[in-house]
């Protein structure tokens, strides 16, 4: 039957075609991988300063104790926010050349849109926790508004970014009630679950 | 048979043509190049089928300039998405029909 299969394939073509402008399909596995690399890198900064170890020699021979804790802690946070960022926005403008589709597109406004709601009003919140000092609820916070960051913008890339949203935001809330292990949580949602995810979306779409 | 092969649209019996309304109808506007780019067509291939769609009023075209060069972006109708809608609902019921 002729009209069959050109009906099944005109479905396919349009299936496709809708998925390809609304979806940011270039997201890169290796993305996920280094983010998380970042991210245990700060946890392991933050853990040597709150953990009262022998602090890491700063390059003038004073060690990064001498920093009030809070400001380190500030510091190191950005610092793991921009480089992850950054590298997670280069590794997919690479994925996005080599396939041929557009890094800035309808679909990337959708996606950082529902990315960045809920992480915003996270991020208000863990300045108003940091305020008032509650330190031991902020790894928990993050987390959890990460998560649904997550979720909300796995509508717009590929799915399996929901699942991790879910994920992060069961760990967040076990980081409130273990509060004192709030640091290892988050080190196995900001950092191992990024790189594990990160793997799995490499496997499975990049190679 | 034929009364089910009368609910699929001519226009869209092309491949290009489905597929330019196929990411229209999902995307708020989409200007020329990217739409090349997702098509993998030439410029004059996606042209052409592009004036056809706008002859049907389809799709309405924009033309500005941005940073001093012309951009021409595209935007479906009410028309071409009721069009299209119905279209995809002829293609599924041949295919239900075939079954």
């Amino acid at each position: 039957m002729a009209n069959l299969d050109s009906g099944l394939q005109d479905l396919a073509t349009i299936r496709s075609m809708m998925e390809r402008s609304s979806r940011f399909l270039s997201l890169s596995g290796l993305s996920g991988v280094s983010a998380g690399c970042v991210a245990l890198a700060g946890a392991w900064l933050a853990e040597g300063v709150i953990g009262g170890g022998p602090g890491i020699p700063g390059p003038d021979g004073f060690s990064i104790q001498d920093f009030p804790l809070r400001t380190f802690l500030i510091i190191d946070a950005c610092a793991v926010l921009i480089l992850a960022l950054g590298l997670s926005v280069l590794f997919s403008a690479r994925m996005a050349r080599k396939k041929g589709l557009p890094l800035w597109g309808a679909a990337t406004k959708y996606l950082l849109v529902a990315l960045a709601i809920p992480l915003a009003a996270g991020g208000a919140f863990c300045l108003i926790l940091l305020r008032e000092g509650s330190f031991f609820l902020i790894p928990s916070a993050m987390l959890v508004f990460y998560g649904l960051g997550l979720f909300n913008a796995g509508t717009y890339t590929v799915g399996e970014v929901r699942y991790l949203g879910i994920l992060e935001i069961a760990l967040g809330l076990l980081a409130a009630v273990w509060v004192e292990h709030g640091l290892v949580f988050w080190a196995i949602g900001f950092g191992a679950l990024h790189i594990l995810y990160g793997i799995l979306l490499y496997v499975k779409y990049e190679r | 048979m034929k009364n089910i092969l009368g609910k699929l649209n001519p226009v869209f019996e092309n491949r290009v043509r489905l597929a330019i309304m196929s990411v229209l109808a999902v995307s708020d506007s989409a200007d020329f190049n990217a739409l090349k780019r997702m098509l993998e067509v030439t410029d004059g291939n996606l042209a052409t089928h592009m004036a056809v769609l706008e002859k049907h009023r389809y799709v309405r075209v924009n033309k500005e300039f941005v940073k001093r060069k012309p951009q021409t972006t595209y935007a479906i109708t009410v028309t071409g998405r009721k069009a299209f809608a119905d279209h995809v609902d002829g293609l599924e019921s041949i295919l239900r029909a075939g079954k």
